[in-house]
């Protein structure tokens, strides 16, 4: 649960949106990457380190290279949250069906 | 047990809310009570193989209820939900947010309005979630929208 708020905290900031944006297209060297922002390497460094913590960037070495990418699993689990919360209210509401039968019985 | 009830689960991207609709096979009366007092509560609210654990509940408008979903292995996780609305057999709201033991909420939490409606003897369900995370994730996908080709299938296929 923890880990999945973290990712949600990870996408609320619109730089790291737009860098996620950015590295979608091509992977990408933080230097390249640092380059379409007007704020500090440092700052775009940290914001790509928030990322890759939350496992929605992965880095990759090419050579002398780290090349940042996206983590298309990590996304999915959004997906998932929601599939899990359908299942079970599903569940839910199948044992309130059987504890309502129950109740109108011992009524009778 | 097979029924022909409706279960209705939609994810609303304009309000960015989840909508869920759900009938049951009982009059008004008896469903709002399910949803309203403890006893019954706990009897349907932990989703197999949970079970729900409420400590108090007082339902009226600013009461609360504190409640774990207990695990087969006896973990307690704790959640708290507060009335902020009550129109008795007809709707109630509340915020629910997940809690450590000592009541201290962990936000952000979810808002949820529940509707009743009964007909020939079904009773029909209405709720509206609208989730803080789920709001910032849509956020979000505005983002994704160029060149993240199959995610963001996936993404619509879900908001």
């Amino acid at each position: 649960m923890k880990i999945r708020r973290d990712v949600f905290q990870a996408i609320a900031d619109p730089t790291r949106r737009a860098i996620l944006l950015l590295i979608a297209a091509q992977s990408m060297t933080p230097n390249a990457i640092a380059e379409e922002f007007n704020t500090s390497r440092q700052a775009v460094s940290k914001h790509i380190q928030i990322l890759t913590e939350c496992e929605l960037v992965k880095q990759e070495q090419k050579g002398r290279e780290i090349y940042y990418h996206i983590n298309a699993n990590k996304i999915n689990e959004i997906d998932k949250w929601v599939e899990q919360f359908r299942n079970s209210l599903e569940t839910q509401f199948n044992q309130l069906d059987k504890v309502l039968l129950t109740i109108k019985k011992n009524k009778k | 047990m097979k029924n022909n009830l409706l279960f209705d689960f939609t994810v609303d991207k304009a309000t960015k809310t989840i909508l869920v609709k759900r009938e049951f096979n009982a009059e008004l009366s008896l469903v709002w009570d399910a949803f309203t007092k403890q006893e019954i509560l706990d009897q349907w609210w932990g989703p197999k193989p949970y079970i729900s654990k409420t400590k108090f509940m007082d339902f009226k408008v600013g009461g609360r209820r504190f409640y774990a979903m207990v695990s087969p292995d006896g973990k307690e996780g704790w959640s708290l939900q507060k009335y902020t609305s009550i129109s008795p057999k007809t709707n109630f709201k509340m915020y629910n947010t997940f809690a450590d033991k000592d009541e201290n909420p962990e936000l952000p939490g979810s808002e949820w309005d529940l509707s009743f409606s009964e007909q020939n003897g079904i009773t029909k369900v209405s709720i509206i979630i609208r989730n803080e995370s789920l709001a910032r994730m849509e956020k979000a996908s505005e983002g994704f929208r160029q060149g993240f080709t199959i995610c963001l299938q996936q993404l619509d296929e879900l908001l």
